[in-house]
């Protein structure tokens, strides 16, 4: 069973997990949450959406700018596949380990 | 988290991540009570009449406006629907109910002791605020309670 390698990444694990559980988040918001630092979520955003699971959108509240994140529909699949995997993996029975030893 | 985790620490990472994001999105204390002194505004305001009435109506209005427009501008996430349970939900629509039980069981109180219209709805206004702000956040970790073991997909 493979885990998909964009998502499995420790930091980018807990920005798709945070966007999953969202329609849309901000980008200090995702960085106060995961406490990291502006640089490294950007970088890790930039991945995500290289990749095609992450959207990032530029925007304005007043003079303020802002900037939001949300999972792709592609993205929402991958997490979604991703989390099946790992119960599956989780679920597996240690009975099949030790047949498979013996 | 640092390291690559294994199957089970993923999982337990997801959920972990979620709860933490969901915590992270209270309401101000202060925005409860002001809102409701906004309400108890508009009920004082039908038991009276011509401008004051129209004055203490457009205030409230506007106020209200206000109240929502600030919280629309501190939103920093958009939840989605599927993170609640119906569980989390009960707890929450048991919680908004009892502001109305509250609502309409103060002044009959309030009216034991006076023949005023309006004070009480000053003082269920001032009651309804006051239980608002200690149980809020006692409200918000029942719902979150209910919510834990469900990973948003």
């Amino acid at each position: 069973m493979n885990l998909d390698p964009v998502i499995h990444a420790p930091v980018r694990l807990q920005i798709v997990s945070l966007l999953a559980a969202a329609t849309e988040a901000e980008f200090s918001f995702v960085r106060d949450n995961l406490e990291i630092s502006d640089s490294v979520l950007s970088k890790h955003a930039a991945a995500l959406e290289t990749a095609g699971y992450v959207h990032i959108r530029k925007g304005h509240v007043g003079k303020r700018p802002r900037t939001w994140l949300k999972l792709t529909d592609q993205g929402r699949a991958a997490f979604r596949e991703y989390v099946a995997t790992l119960q599956q993996i989780v679920g597996q029975p240690l009975t099949d380990v030790t047949e498979e030893a013996g | 988290m640092d390291r690559m985790p294994n199957a089970a620490e993923a999982l337990a990472e997801i959920e972990r991540t979620q709860q933490k994001a969901f915590a992270g999105q209270r309401l101000p204390l202060w925005w409860l009570p002001a809102v409701v002194a906004l309400i108890t505004v508009v009920s004082i305001a039908f038991d009276l009449h011509g401008a004051t009435r129209s004055v203490l109506l457009i205030g409230a209005a506007l106020g209200l406006a206000v109240m929502t427009a600030v919280l629309a501008l501190r939103a920093r996430v958009k939840s989605r629907r599927q993170v609640w349970t119906p569980r989390a939900a009960a707890w929450a629509s048991a919680w908004l109910l009892s502001f109305f039980v509250l609502f309409g069981v103060t002044p009959p109180l309030v009216w034991l002791v006076t023949d005023s219209a309006i004070w009480p709805k000053i003082i269920s206004g001032v009651v309804v605020s006051l239980y608002g702000v200690m149980t809020i956040r006692w409200a918000e970790r029942q719902i979150m309670a209910d919510t834990q073991g469900k990973v948003a997909q």
